[in-house]
């Protein structure tokens, strides 16, 4: 039965004060298919999502939404009730409890129990098979902060199937995930297709809809602008799709003029501070210079942000090489110290080590920069507020105005925020860890703008990226790092994703 | 009243652009910094229509001199809870501090070098220069048992709750080291006395009544000014005037009431400001200045912010927690010296509880115990609450068995309220 529809979405309107955030949309999801949705930030992806798991109850949206033949009606309980309905959720954000076993997180809340007590043999026994149905890799006691976070997620997709989950509904679940558990992760969902389990599957990695799904929503603005099979979409048309515009490409040209080497390290081998006996680098080298982006690509654990993190001087004490500076040696032991010589972080994970999230966009971007502004007993705040409002002009901060907190901004431009605080620094080298992780398109665009701009006017930028395609459109130079080395540097002409692979995956060794 | 009936009713509701509705819209904006002082409000009435001498003058003047114990180390416990620390010491800390200034009154310490380095110094430059020694001994010592616990909490990352509980229990034990039990009576110095006992005189009150009142409007207009000259929005004038305004009327008819001027027959001893109110006041402006114009407050909020994030920032998280610690132990020092004065010994129950009372303000005063949030001026209003509480369920003679009960609940039913507020906002 190719046209079995198991969930069908017709005319579904949400409304918030002020805006409509869902706006007459059907579509019609058949069984057994992996669906993809597809929209930029606030095109009403999660909005639909928070409907079908009952987050919105019935009744705070209009239309309908039939399920299984009959109408899905998710009443006050409702977040239960559609688990109990076989409709399962798994959240960008991971929700298992660290300190517990993968067995003990699968079944929180429903411990099979004998008499009084939890029935440990039943409870290990049920997750072993439940893993072992859907080839899932674990071990059910395993405690979870022990795993990688590709297996973390794989433990929350086994703790929704484990309600007989008809339809699995997966938020972004590649953003923390490196190339290979990607790949890992593609088999389970084609395993699970081959099972009879129907996934909703949402991602900004425009690539990944090509790899696995059949079928393509897009939604822009609350509306739907199309429903169609993959095979007969491509990259630029959904581009074309999700903007609503041409968007001639993805990547800007920039007109980058590489000097002199500017940065130089050698040969860098530092151990994990928690655990001294861990080497993490072993042995790292790199040329940086004025004026270009290098781009640092590997898997995730490769030691990518143990290298910046360490170079910045927050992370691990280095045991050898040297890092000079325009020929001088540098020794740097706090961020207080990087920030001296000009070198400036924009971290992995904004929200946890990049913003103050309750405070104001001027309070976050003067944070490094009060020095400036402070004497003894006053902060020029005249000077401060000017100060900020340059920065936030200059990267166009989309804000009423610097003294709204920035927790309320979107993803893309609170990373603008972080930058602008980094740019008011006045650094010369410019570190970006993964400046793009959870943004869409639009504002991507807007940040790949602004590198290029910097590195023009002289900044040295290294760039971390998970996306290839990110690395291999924005940098002048790989640099491929492979267990806690680095393997190589590539030159942009003849770099291609194969020969990243190889080098991440250490197939292919680097001479010397 | 002709004029206001020709008036057509939208007119009437609307006057100029951004006039009325923003003013709701502000207010209810900022209900939950209105709450505290709707509570006070609240509270007041209450007692003074049950309570007889709630609203006199006396009492008025003695309230707010009695809050200030607290008052005071409250403004540097907002500073330890925005960190996301907390010091549960200050009470006995405040104590020890306390019967440190008295036994060295009692025991002539420090007159005793007087007489021997100026064997001729007259007998009131001898009692002051002997108040002024002991205030600078006490301070120090307040100074060096915030730096102690400070060191022990940035340097060597033990938790704030269990080095403060050891300092709880090791400042208690210096309490009856110290005193040996007894009550040790400041009876010579009257000087030393007056920083919590005495009344600045009628005009200087006033004086500073007016230079209070100058520097509210003037603060307006230059904040406005600034915000302006930025292009940045600034909220409605008439609203922050009329604040401004309603403040400085406060400040005046508590002069005018303490200074009792519209009563002939006062004795002149009751007139007057006390001392330690200012005191109070001066502590309160400064660490509200400290929190929001200095390097210092703005790292403190940062960390109890996002302390990965202000790390990465490049702030000195150890040496920002370790002035945290050493300006709450100061503020101890000043709590303990007007403790010693307003008691007028040290006794071996000095400044017990007092901990509880100071978190207690700064909770319901709005300082988040997650960190990063908090205010100066909500902590000091919440020491006036629980102060309004305490005196006023004394006054009507409640049973003092149940009055801990109700402050209790009263506390558990603020931090209640402001949780629900804060899901409505958001």
């Amino acid at each position: 039965m190719a046209d079995d529809v198991i969930l069908d979405i017709s005319h579904a309107t949400k409304q918030f004060p002020g805006v409509t955030a869902l706006s007459d949309v059907s579509i019609k999801v058949k069984r057994g298919e992996i669906h993809g949705l597809c929209g930029e930030n606030g095109a009403g992806k999660s909005t639909l999502m928070k409907i079908l798991c009952g987050v919105y109850p019935h009744g705070t949206y209009e239309g309908k939404i039939t399920y299984e033949g009959k109408e899905l009606a998710l009443g006050t309980s409702s977040i239960r009730q559609a688990i109990e309905e076989g409709i399962a959720i798994v959240y960008q954000e991971l929700t298992l409890v660290p300190k517990l076993t993968v067995g003990e997180n699968i079944f929180l809340g429903k411990e099979p129990r004998r008499r009084t007590s939890i029935d440990w043999d039943r409870l290990y026994a049920d997750t072993g098979a439940l893993l072992k149905k859907y080839k899932l890799p674990i071990s059910p006691f395993a405690v979870v902060e022990s795993l990688g976070v590709g297996q973390m997620q794989m433990t929350e997709i086994a703790k929704a199937l484990s309600e007989n989950a008809k339809v699995l509904i997966l938020d972004e679940p590649t953003s923390a995930l490196s190339a290979a558990e990607v790949e890992k992760l593609m088999e389970i969902l084609r395993e699970l297709k081959a099972q009879g389990v129907t996934c909703l599957y949402i991602t900004h990695k425009l690539e990944e809809f090509f790899r696995i799904t059949d079928t393509v929503s897009v939604l822009r603005d609350g509306k739907l602008v199309t429903t169609q099979p993959t095979s007969s979409l491509s990259v630029e048309k959904l581009v074309k799709l999700m903007v609503g515009r041409e968007m001639k490409e993805r990547f800007p040209k920039g007109n980058r003029k590489p000097g002199a080497v500017f940065l130089k390290v050698e040969d860098l081998h530092a151990c994990d501070p928690v655990n001294p006996s861990r080497e993490i680098l072993k042995g790292v080298s790199l040329d940086l210079r004025k004026g270009e982006i290098l781009g640092i690509a590997g898997l995730m654990g490769s030691g990518r942000t143990e290298l910046v993190t360490t170079l910045f001087g927050e992370y691990a004490k280095i045991t050898k090489g040297r890092v000079t500076l325009e020929g001088a040696e540098l020794d740097i032991h706090s961020a207080r110290d990087a920030m001296r010589h000009g070198i400036s972080l924009v971290p992995e994970d904004r929200k946890r080590m990049g913003l103050v999230l309750i405070q104001s966009i001027l309070q976050n971007i003067s944070l490094p920069n009060l020095n400036r502004f402070a004497s003894f007993m006053r902060i020029n705040q005249a000077a401060e507020l000017s100060s900020a409002i340059k920065y936030s002009n200059s990267l166009s901060v989309k804000a009423p105005n610097v003294h709204v907190p920035v927790e309320s901004l979107s993803g893309g431009n609170q990373q603008k925020v972080v930058i602008s605080k980094w740019l008011m620094s006045e650094p010369k080298i410019l570190i970006l860890d993964d400046p793009t992780r959870g943004i869409d398109v639009g504002a991507k665009y807007e940040i790949y703008k602004l590198m290029n701009q910097l590195a023009e006017s002289g900044f040295a930028i290294i760039m971390i990226s998970s996306e290839l395609e990110e690395v291999l459109g924005m940098s002048d130079r790989v640099m491929v790092m492979w267990e806690g080395r680095s393997n190589g540097t590539l030159e942009i002409e003849v770099a291609n994703e194969e020969k990243i692979m190889a080098r991440a995956t250490g197939i292919e060794l680097a001479a010397g | 009243m002709l004029k206001s009936s020709e008036l057509s009713p939208s007119a009437g509701a609307a006057p100029g652009p951004g006039g009325m509705s923003t003013l709701v819209r502000s207010f209810s904006k900022n209900l939950q910094s209105y709450m505290l002082v709707i509570a006070l409000v609240v509270i007041w009435i209450g007692f003074g229509l049950k309570a007889p001498g709630y609203t006199s003058a006396d009492h008025i003047q003695d309230i707010l001199r009695q809050m200030a114990l607290i008052g005071i180390m409250a403004c540097g416990m907002v500073f330890v809870i925005v960190t996301g620390g907390i010091d549960l010491s200050v009470g006995f800390g405040s104590g020890f501090v306390s019967v440190f200034a008295a036994a060295l009154l009692y025991n002539g310490v420090v007159d005793a070098w007087f007489d021997k380095l100026f064997p001729s110094m007259g007998a009131e430059t001898h009692q002051v220069s002997t108040a002024v020694v002991v205030v600078i001994l006490s301070l120090i010592l307040g100074i060096l048992m915030g730096a102690f616990q400070g060191v022990i909490i940035s340097r060597l990352s033990v938790p704030p709750f269990i080095v403060t509980l050891g300092g709880f229990s090791i400042f208690k034990s210096g309490i009856l080291i110290v005193t040996q039990g007894k009550s040790l009576f400041i009876s010579a110095n009257d000087t030393y006395k007056f920083i919590a006992q005495g009344l600045i005189p009628p005009v200087g009150g006033l004086l500073l009544a007016v230079i209070a009142a100058v520097a509210l409007f003037v603060r307006v207009f230059r904040a406005r000014r600034r915000k302006a000259k930025y292009g940045v929005a600034t909220g409605s004038l008439v609203l922050e005037l009329v604040r401004a305004a309603l403040f400085a009327a406060l400040v005046f008819g508590y002069v005018i009431i303490v200074n009792r001027t519209f009563d002939a027959e006062a004795p002149a001893e009751s007139r007057g400001v006390p001392l330690l109110v200012v005191i109070l006041a001066v502590i309160v402006i400064l660490m509200s200045y400290i929190s929001r114009n200095t390097r210092f407050g703005r790292y403190t909020y940062a960390i109890g912010g996002n302390r990965e994030a202000a790390r990465l920032s490049g702030i000195d998280i150890k040496s920002s927690i370790f002035k945290v610690y050493v300006t709450m132990g100061a503020l101890m020092g000043v709590s303990g010296i007007a403790l010693a004065a307003y008691v007028g010994s040290g006794t071996t129950a000095a400044g017990q509880g007092y901990e509880l009372d100071v978190i207690a303000s700064c909770i319901l005063g709005g300082t988040s115990t997650l960190g990063g949030e908090g205010t100066v001026f909500g902590a000091v209003v919440g020491a006036l609450i629980i102060q309004s509480l305490s005196n006023g369920l004394q006054m009507m003679n409640v049973n003092s068995n149940y009055q801990y009960l109700i402050k209790g609940l009263v506390l558990i039913l603020a931090v209640f309220a402001d949780i629900q507020l804060k899901k409505k906002r958001a």
